[in-house]
């Protein structure tokens, strides 16, 4: 018998309540029962003291918790290991009432039943979900369910989680259950496990043949062969092969990538559209004064400049959600962990990596999957390098200043772009590997489920939950740091008779506000803090124009067009193209190099500043990643520049 | 001396007892012993794709990394199949496939069993 753990470890924030709690091996589709049984009630938070994350949802005047798939009571990893202390501490604070809800699949029942053979060791009432019993069928397995009832001294209720059969009897007997609660009656047999452990040194495996033996009695088979299984030998052979895998990995994400940029690419012009329309709303209403600047500027600005990347965020998770449950992205995790591993970085990080080229704050969100923290921390640090969809105004006005009516070699300087940002990162997760984080990526041992049709109501329940966090968590942050920094660019204020308009002579091409706004921004403390700050940007050829951009761009790498129309006079509005052609008049060839490089490679993001200290827990990582991405960008900026001034 | 009537079997068609031996014959019989031990136990990810074998030895490769083994179904007496040789490869064990980094199938002693030329596999 396993004792319960001696530290009250996390117990549920609602204590009175009666909690079910769904635990099951990863792939048993638990998930995707507790979302058919609870829907949008559902709400995700963390374990306590920790940042790792659990659903829960309150139903039938009950806690409903839905654990990390855990595949034994003695995990290893950090998610497992955090599941199995919350579930232990529930037992431990109030036994009588929990219920877990043990969730089995029903083609891979010997396995399974490993894990039920623990919980019903530690639990005083718990209930089997037998599920996925539709591909057994289809597979000719049946089941002698009185058996299993019998050797597992519990409740077993066939179900399919996906297509919802057998899930109504479960919550009806949910529901008596719950309601009969307060009595406390003990309604488990002794476990029949008990007769067979102890006989032999491995536990493990006296477990094993446990399980394998009651698998055996209660299951029979009427085919040899299941057409799932041929389909799934089928697919590995072409899905996990070398060369081949490699190439269908390429066009499966490459097909991700075209469908995520496509299918946003239209919402995303309806949330800009409709902050455009707010900001001009906003200006009517307060027409001048800091009131309407603060909200039309700042507020607005920096909600709309949040906002626009949910498209994105939500098409990710869902698309990914589609692989994960289709049993692909283990295939994949498999064909780059090769490759992978030499740089010091697990397979698994694929995921996250693709994901930041959209944006880096889902794909650091989306590192939770790796399990490793040492894998995750690597992998965290250098996301931040790959080019996100945010430095593409700043490549198009960049290429376009530098060459201007030669598309090939823009073009050619955008692909280098990108290469040099996946390049920076690699070389980075060598260097940490080789010195603050060394060590070996943990070996890869990861379980390939069967290939099988995806759940599209998980799919876009974990879409609409990773956009209801990422809102949550990097919005507020987020949006109170922008209104400070649009603060710092309008105070203190310019004086009257300081205006430019004041001397300007009839006939001057740029439109008085555009000059006055220029003045602003000279005369504030983002101002003058660049220009203090200037000699330190000289030797990249950067004057104070350039220094203040690379500042407030800080907040958002897509301010550097805006506040570098307003220091040339364009006013806000000018775009990438038309700022291009100002720029070339002012900006040697040399500096525009340096400063491409400098954004290619430079954090400048604020949000995944704060995306970073949230995920990892810890200020330091965040501080770290602003401060090698900074020296190395600042280092191959100026080697650019002194190299190409000498060239050009 | 279940290990003296294995040699046994191997090196001759004959049963002998034990008090026949001679000092000589018995050394000979225990270089046999040894050759035959490590002609016979491979690890993992020398098998071939279709080979099934038994797990018969598990290697010091950490505790975490040996509990994760055990979890997955990986332990002394269970029988494996290989799907997919190289790095990493791919392995059935209680019908469940596992995709495994060289490194760790390195460290699993087999007996190989059988090797499927027909029927499922990848």
């Amino acid at each position: 018998m396993i004792a319960l753990a001696e530290k009250p470890a996390a117990v549920s924030p609602h204590k009175d309540l009666p909690r079910v709690v769904f635990v099951g091996n990863p792939n048993s589709g638990k998930t995707t029962l507790f979302n058919r049984l609870t829907g949008l009630r559902a709400k995700t938070s963390n374990f306590p003291g920790t940042t790792l994350e659990m659903r829960s949802a309150r139903l039938m005047h009950a806690e409903f918790v839905d654990l990390p798939g855990l595949y034994s009571l003695e995990g290893t990893l950090e998610e497992e290991q955090v599941a199995e202390d919350f579930l232990r501490g529930l037992i431990a604070s109030s036994a009588a009432h929990t219920l877990v809800v043990l969730v089995v699949d029903a083609t891979r029942l010997a396995r399974n039943l490993f894990l039920a053979s623990q919980i019903r060791e530690i639990a005083s009432h718990s209930v089997v979900a037998l599920n996925m019993t539709d591909l057994a069928r289809r597979e000719g397995l049946e089941f002698d369910l009185q058996g299993l009832e019998q050797a597992l001294g519990t409740r077993v209720f066939p179900l399919s989680a996906r297509t919802g059969e057998g899930v109504p009897e479960l919550k009806a007997w949910l529901g008596v259950w719950l309601s009969s609660v307060g009595a406390a009656k003990q309604i488990l047999a002794p476990c029949a496990m008990v007769d067979c452990v102890g006989c032999d040194a491995c536990p493990y495996r006296a477990r094993f043949h446990w399980a394998e033996a009651v698998c055996g009695k209660v299951t029979r088979r009427r085919e040899r062969t299941s057409v799932t299984r041929q389909w799934t030998d089928w697919l590995d052979h072409w899905a996990t092969h070398p060369v081949a895998g490699l190439l269908i990995f390429v066009a499966v994400m490459a097909g991700l990538f075209q469908a995520l940029f496509h299918l946003a690419e239209i919402p995303m012009e309806w949330i800009e559209g409709g902050f455009e329309m707010l900001r001009s709303a906003a200006a009517g209403y307060w027409p001048s004064g800091y009131w309407g600047g603060f909200v039309v500027n700042g507020l607005l600005t920096g909600l709309g400049g949040l906002l626009v990347f949910i498209p994105q965020i939500l098409i990710l998770f869902f698309l990914i959600s589609l692989l994960e449950d289709s049993g692909y992205l283990a295939r994949a995790a498999v064909v780059v962990d090769r490759w992978m591993s030499r740089v010091g970085l697990p397979g698994k990080a694929f995921i996250p990596m693709l994901s930041a080229h959209a944006c880096a704050i889902p794909a650091i969100m989306g590192a939770r999957a790796i399990e490793n923290r040492r894998d995750r921390l690597v992998t965290i640090l250098i996301l931040p390098l790959f080019s996100c969809s945010a430095r593409i105004p700043v490549y198009v006005m960049v290429t376009a200043m530098l060459f201007p009516g030669a598309p090939g070699i823009a073009g050619l300087i955008f692909t280098g772009a990108y290469l040099l940002g996946m390049g920076a990162a690699f070389a980075a997760a060598l260097v940490l590997k080789g010195t603050l984080l060394s060590g070996t990526p943990r070996p890869l041992l990861i379980e390939l489920p069967d290939y099988h049709l995806p759940d599209l109501r998980t799919a876009l329940l974990t879409a609409f939950d990773r956009g209801v966090i990422f809102l949550r968590r990097a919005g507020t942050v987020i949006v109170a740091i922008i209104t400070l920094l649009w603060v710092a660019t309008q105070f203190p204020v310019l004086p009257v008779e300081a205006h430019p308009f004041q001397d300007q002579p009839v006939g001057v091409a740029a439109p008085i506000e555009v000059e006055q706004e220029r003045a602003q921004l000279e005369y504030s403390i983002v101002g003058r803090v660049g220009k203090a700050v200037q000699p330190v940007f000289a030797p990249l050829g950067f004057d104070w124009t350039l220094t203040v951009a690379v500042l407030t761009s800080f907040a958002a790498r897509e301010v550097l067009v805006a506040t570098l129309s307003i220091l040339h006079g364009m006013g806000q509005d000018a775009g990438p193209g038309g700022l291009a052609e100002s720029l070339r008049e002012n900006i040697p060839f040399a500096t525009g190099l340096s400063l491409l490089v400098f954004f290619i490679l430079a954090m400048q993001c604020l949000p995944t500043l704060v995306i970073t200290r949230r995920e990892t827990g810890a200020w330091k990582w965040a501080l770290l990643q602003l401060a090698y991405m900074s020296a190395v960008a600042y280092m191959a900026a100026f080697v650019t520049y002194q190299i190409s001034s000498r060239l050009w | 001396m279940l290990w003296f009537r294995r040699v046994n079997n191997i090196f001759s068609p004959h049963d002998y007892a034990f008090d026949n031996v001679t000092l000589s014959q018995l050394c000979r019989l225990m270089k046999g012993v040894l050759m035959h031990s490590v002609t016979h136990i491979k690890t993992l990810n020398q098998l071939e794709a279709g080979t099934i074998a038994e797990i018969v030895r598990m290697a010091d490769c950490g505790e975490a990394i040996r509990r994760r083994l055990h979890s997955l179904g990986f332990f002394e007496g269970q029988s494996v199949r290989v799907l997919r040789s190289g790095n990493p490869m791919v392995v059935e064990v209680m019908r469940v496939r596992v995709g495994m980094a060289q490194s760790l199938a390195e460290g699993i002693g087999v007996c190989q069993k059988a090797v499927v030329t027909a029927g499922p596999g990848i």
